[in-house]
Parts: C-alpha cells; structure tokens; sequence
C-alpha cells in the first residue's frame, strides 16, 4: 500500500508540473535605480511651492531674495528631506516639481534645478491620498484654493503617468494619510463640538466614539486608496514600490498642544490608516515594502536619547502665525538664532540645538529627522535586497 | 447493488404486487486521508465521503398502470467517520479567502465577517434527507418528478467527470464556496424524457419568497450512441431581490473503447450577485447594532464581499479510466479553472487514483491530488459532501493523498 500511495504522489506531482508551493509576488529584476519617484505630501515635499513662498517672504516680510530662495521644504531650510536623503545614498538625484500660489499645475523650470522631464518628487504640502480639498487650501466663496491647491497622491500619479510609464530602475515610494488626518480630525472635531452645543453637555466616551467611527473609515479609505495606488504603479511597470505607514500626529508638538482628547481622535485616524495598510498587505501582498516610519517616529519620540534626540518638543523653527506657523517659510542661517539674519530660528534651551531636534514645525520632522528616515529607509532597501 | 426489495408494502396492501418494490439501499465510504496545504504539518482525517459520499436510502416503484409509474427516493446523508448528518468544521474554520476580505474597511470587515462566518458555519448543517428528496409520475410522454433533486448542470457534470463527482482529486473544488455550481435544488418541478439514446431535463424552482434564493430554472439535454456520450446543460438561479445569480452553461463528452474511457467536459460559472448577497443585506438591513449613517457603507462593502464569493469564469476538465484489469482501475485527471475576473483567482487541480475493486460491492480506493492555485486561490482539495476549506496563503499549494474503502448495499 505504501509502495502504491508513493507513486501516486510521483504521478500527481509529474501531472500538476507546476513546480512551486507557492505563488510569491515576482522580486525586482533588478537593484539599479536610475530614478528616485516620490508622490506624498509635505513629508516629502522637495520645495513644490518654494517660489511662491520665497515671493511672500520677500514681499510681507521683507526677507532679502537670497535668504527667502532657501525656503519651500517644510523643515528647518536650507538642506535635504529624507527622499533627497536616500537619492544621495542610491547615486542619483531627485527635483521636485514646482506650483506657484494657487496654481494647480506644475510651472515650467525656473530656477535650474527642476524642469518638467526630470521633476520626479510630486510630492506636495497639504496632499491627501485620494480626495480634495488639501489641508492648507483655505478655499473661497466658489470653492477655489486661495493657498496652496495641493492636488492628491492620485492626481500627482495620474501626471507621472502623463510623462510615460515606470520601469524595473524606478524606485517609486508613495507616502500619504496624515493630510487625511488632519482634515478628518477637523471635520470629527466639528462635528463633536456641535453635537456637544446641542445637547448642552460634554458627549459621553461612546457617543464620541460613535461620531469618530464615520472618520476613522474615511481614514481606512484613505489606506486602501493608497494601496491602490501600490498597485496602480506596479501595474504601469514599476516593480519597486514603497509604502510607508504615518506618524501619530497626537506626538507631535502640534498634537500635545491639543490636549488628550484631541490626541486620542488623532491616535485613532492615524492609526485606522496604518492598520489599513497592514492588513491589506497582510491579507494580500501586493509585492510592496511597507516601511513603517510611523512605528519609527513613535520610537524616536518616546526614546529621544537613545536615538540621539535630546529635543523632542519644541520646534526649531518659530514662524510668525501670519505666515501660518509653517516651517516652509522657515530657514535657518548661521546667525544668532532670533536676530534679523536668522529670524525663524527659535531660541532654544542649552544643549538643544536644531541637530538634536526632532520637530521644525508642529508638525514636520527636522532636518536631522528627515536625515534619520533616509538613512532608516535605505537599510531597509537593503534588507529587502531590492537596492545595493 | 444489491436490491433488497421489502415486502413491508406488499403486507400492508394485503395482496402480492409483483410490479411495486421499495428498496433500502446505501453507501459506506470511510478511509484515511492526508491534506496539505494548511498549516506547517499535514493534517490526517479519518473521513467519511473519500470517493462517494456515505448515505442511506429508500427508493420504490409502483405501476399504477401500462406505462404509468410512481416512483420516490429519499436519500439521507451521513458522515461515517462519526455518525453525524452535519459537516465537520473546515480545517481553516470558517475562514474566507483572503483575496474577498481585501479593499474593505478594517472597522466594517470585523463586522461583516462574523456573520459571514456564521453563514458558512450554517451551510455545513444538512438537512436530514440532504442528497434527495422527491416523487414522480412517469407517463408515457415523460416524467415529471417534484422536491429537492439534482440540477440539471450538476447531473450532466457528474455523468462526465471521471470521478463520478467524488475523489479528493475532482476539479469540482474549483466551483466551491459559495458555490460555483448548484449541486441539488430544492422546491424543483422537473420533467424527464428518455427516448432512443436522447434524454431531457427540463426543471424549475419558483422563488417562494424566503431571503436568499429565488427563482431557478435549467435545462438539459444529451445523447448516448455506442461508446459516445454527449451533454450539455445551463440553468439560472435569480436571488430572492431578483438579481441574476448563478448562471452555469455545461458541455460534455465521454468516449469509451476497450479497456479505456476519455473524458472532457467545459463548465461556465457566472454569478455578480451570490445568494449570499442578498442574505447579508437582508441582515444587515435587519440590524440594530449599525448607525443608520454608517449603514449605507456596510451595504456597500457587504455586497462587494459577496460579489467577490461569486465567480465568472471556467472550468476545463479532462480525464482517462483505464481498466488494468477486472480487479483494477485507474482514474486520472487534470482541471484548470480560469478566472476572467480582475482578481484572476486561476487553480489548476490534477488527480490520479486506483479502485482496487475486491467484489461488487466493495472496492479499495487510494487515491491522490495536488491543487496549484496560482497567486491568488486558496483551494483545498474537496471531496464529496466535506469541505477542508481554505489554503491559510494565496497562492499556497495543496494536496491530497487517500486510502478508503467504499461498502455498498
């Protein structure tokens, strides 16, 4: 019986001639990457509205032109974000595409860097995976932006693809959700508020927890439109995609500023789209890296010292609330922080200086942090073997 | 088989009626069988339905008059391995696929799967005459027969799949969960004719209304020359809201000669709105637990689920039976089903087995299979009547090896 049970196994296996047990996502073919593509928001915006940031400064804050050109990244300017970080390190380069104010398209290359062929970061400040408005739109009476009109990861995909397709050399990372955070927690607040004003008292846990629950599938929306677009750009030829999960924007100094109950609506829609995106490729990978630098900023900030962080609160740059307390009119010069040659550097405590800050703004990583994500994002392509 | 024809009715009527018989017949089909394809380790059943599925049944004829017959069958389904009428569990539980649970909301799939699990846990549950149920006027012009019967898709695909709708090698696993293809209806008017090598199967089900299945209807017909066969079949299943269901289209063709017979057969699944659609969004319309607000996006996701548990697509399947000798018989096929859908959910399956036949009413079994689900299935092999479930990866590889002896009476 033995004999005859083994030769059918033989059999079977010469029948099926189907070789492998199991039917993994194809690896790249190959480790070489000529162009670094990114689509996101101000994470990894390379200076998308640097000229029309640089006019304003000129024009409301009387910043000479040199200085005020040092502008547009949201971090504590001049220097590189963590995806001109990682290009550095794979041997290449990456120019971001350029907007004027409340423009919806790119403009022509006007300051030698960047031009529409070689524009590869369409990542862009207030950029939210899938829907409009951005954050930061502060739209008008007919719904236009006033500021910046940040267009979402796919319409950002859809003018990458406009230009040709992706192709085995292209390292495309994609990194959106926490604009969707932003404007659901807006929206949630809301809501919250109003429900509160009429019934004339504080809601109670579960019926906040009921109104939050409509936002927090926004936000798993948000992940699954992410994914998606994963698989938008593997289908148009790219074989190396990166998706990365999102800070938990409640430690931020933003979100500390908010108090615990606004930090725990932000826990929860920062979180529905990282568990989004988690248990998409868990379920069904999509042949993606998914790079979790939210459980790394949340590593950071709640083990500064051992990640050579001694400040993790207080940001380094101090913008005027005129200019929205954005860090993408900050830069930083080697004048004494505060005076007239460094205006929007603050003045922070001894030992604290902008190398060991991990916040340029309430929101946004410093240089240092942005340092930090391209070296921890260049290991983990190595790891993956998909870079040399 | 053997007719065991009872003398209970010819007691009971108090006078000799050579032309009535009523049988008590059955199956016994207990063996070991080995699954792969779950788990790190292989997992060893002692199970019951290997080949055919075990069962126990009556079934009579009476002539009322020259070419006017009754008849009925009535056909319990059990599990021998342990006496129960209900389906063990699967070995993945109550697990759906994984490439169904993608593109939904985290918050709303933990609420959806539960009840789909639920559902699944129910549709191993039979009913106490399971396989068959019915009765029927036979008439010179044909027979009309009334209760749960065989689709007429379902009986053309057994008459061509060399494994007779059993084995752990059959490419029916391809067609299963929800279900792929209707194997018995219930609530069925069928009219049957068989003349001079043709034969007919005209059924209908009507929608009676219950949440879940509506209307159905099918068609079949063939044609039996010498060592030929030929079929072919379609049938239609509407949800109880009205929306198309499963719709199946069947061709088939078996040739024997000498110790071999070829089998082929062509089935065509269709089904964007499973019953199981329908039952859902009844219960979720029924619920209390979900804010109104949100209720428009479980509906919307619930039936994105069920449509995924749908098919469209086809199953190609051929086979070969080789007589060795009158002790011995060989089976072997090979399945492919291909998924037109997006997700492309493709499984090939092949099976290779040998009836060891020791008498007319026992024969040894051993049998094997192997399933390549390409990057997306989950198949488990299947036998007849038990679901082993799910592969726990897309994409994962699975296999079957039996040794089993079929006992009937």
């Amino acid at each position: 019986m033995k004999f005859k049970l083994g030769l059918c196994a033989v059999a079977l296996a010469a029948l099926a001639a189907c070789g492998g047990g199991e039917n993994n996502p194809p690896p790249p073919s190959t480790t070489t990457t000529t162009r670094l593509i990114a689509f996101g928001d101000s994470l990894t915006d390379g200076g998308a509205y640097s000229r029309g940031n640089s006019l304003i400064l000129q024009s409301q804050a009387g910043v000479p032109k040199a200085a005020a050109d040092l502008v547009g990244k949201f971090s504590n300017s001049p220097g590189e974000v963590w995806v001109e970080v990682l290009a550095r390190r794979l041997g290449t380069t990456i120019a971001p595409e350029r907007f004027e104010v409340g423009a919806a398209s790119p403009v022509a290359a006007s300051n030698g860097i960047n031009s529409a062929a070689n524009a590869t970061n369409y990542a862009q400040g207030g950029a939210r995976v899938a829907k409009l408005p951005g954050v930061g739109c502060n739209p008008n009476a007919a719904g236009a932006c006033t500021a910046q009109a940040a267009v979402p990861l796919v319409t950002q995909i859809e003018r990458a693809l406009a230009k040709g397709g992706f192709n085995a050399t292209d390292l495309v990372v994609i990194w959106g959700g926490a604009n969707d955070v932003f404007f659901n927690a807006t929206m949630a607040g809301n809501e919250i508020t109003a429900a509160s004003m009429a019934a004339g008292r504080a809601l109670t846990a579960a019926e906040t927890q009921l109104l939050v629950a409509k936002y927090v599938i926004e936000m798993e929306q948000a992940g699954l439109a992410a994914i998606a677009q994963v698989k938008r750009v593997k289908a148009a030829g790219a074989q190396r995609v990166v998706l990365m999960t999102i800070p938990n924007a409640a430690q931020t100094p933003f979100g500390v500023a908010g108090g615990p109950s606004t930090q725990a609506l932000l826990t929860a829609l920062s979180g529905a789209y990282n568990a989004q995106i988690k248990k998409e490729v868990e379920l069904l990978d999509p042949g993606v890296l998914l790079f979790d630098a939210g459980a790394l900023a949340s590593n950071w900030y709640s083990n500064p010292t051992a990640n050579g962080f001694v400040n993790v609160q207080a940001p380094v740059c101090d913008v005027p609330a005129a200019l929205g307390s954005s860090s993408s009119f900050c830069f930083i010069t080697a004048a004494p922080a505060g005076s007239a040659g460094n205006p929007f550097q603050r003045v922070l405590p001894a030992g604290v200086t902008p190398a060991n800050s991990m916040f340029a703004d309430g929101v946004h990583p410093s240089l240092a942090a942005h340092e930090k994500f391209g070296v921890a994002m260049h290991e983990a392509l190595r790891a993956k073997g998909w870079v040399q | 088989m053997k007719h065991i024809a009872l003398s209970i009715l010819a007691l009971a009527a108090g006078a000799a009626q050579a032309q009535s018989s009523v049988q008590l017949y059955g199956i016994l089909d207990v063996g070991v069988t080995r699954i792969d394809g779950y788990g790190s380790s292989s997992r060893n059943f002692v199970s019951s339905g290997t080949q055919v599925g075990s069962r126990l049944g009556l079934k009579g004829t009476e002539e009322i008059a020259p070419g006017w017959k009754a008849m009925f069958t009535i056909e319990h389904q059990l599990y021998a391995d342990t006496g129960s009428q209900n389906q063990q569990t699967p070995i993945s539980g109550t697990a759906l696929p994984a490439r169904v649970l993608v593109d939904i909301p985290n918050t709303i799939r933990d609420q959806l799967v539960p009840q789909l699990g639920a559902s699944l846990q129910a549709s191993l549950n039979n009913r106490f005459w399971h396989r068959q149920a019915w009765v029927a006027a036979v008439t010179p012009a044909g027979a009309i027969s009334l209760g749960r019967q065989y689709s007429p898709v379902f009986a053309t695909f057994g008459r061509f799949d060399p494994h007779q709708a059993g084995n752990v090698g059959n490419a029916f696993a391809t067609l299963t969960v929800p279900t792929g293809l209707e194997v018995r209806i219930d609530n069925a008017i069928q009219y049957v004719a068989e003349t001079g090598g043709f034969r007919l199967n005209a059924m209908y089900a009507p929608d009676e209304k219950e949440v879940g299945n509506g209307r159905f209807w099918g068609i079949s017909t063939g044609y039996q020359v010498g060592g030929f066969d030929f079929g072919i079949g379609h049938q239609r299943r509407q949800t109880s809201e009205g929306l198309d269901s499963l719709e199946n289209t069947i061709v088939g063709l078996s040739y024997e000669t000498g110790p071999f017979k070829l089998w082929g057969q062509w089935v065509r699944a269709k089904d964007k709105h499973p019953v199981l659609g329908a039952q859902l969004r009844a219960t979720l319309n029924a619920s209390t637990q979900i804010p109104a607000a949100l209720k428009p996006a479980f509906l919307a996701y619930g039936s994105q689920i069920a449509t995924a548990l749908g098919f469209d697509g086809s199953l190609s399947y051929v086979g070969l039976h080789y007589k060795i000798n009158a002790a011995n018989k060989l089976v072997a096929s090979y399945g492919m089903y291909d998924d037109k859908r997006a997700i492309n959910a493709d499984a090939a399956i092949a099976g290779l087995a040998l009836e060891h036949i020791k008498s007319k009413r026992t024969s040894i079994w051993l049998s094997g299979s192997y399933v390549d689900n390409k990057e997306v299935q989950q198949i488990l092999p299947y036998s007849q009547g038990l679901l082993y479930g799910f592969t726990d990866k897309p994409g994962r590889d699975s296999s079957a090896l039996s040794i089993n002896m079929v006992h009937r009476f």
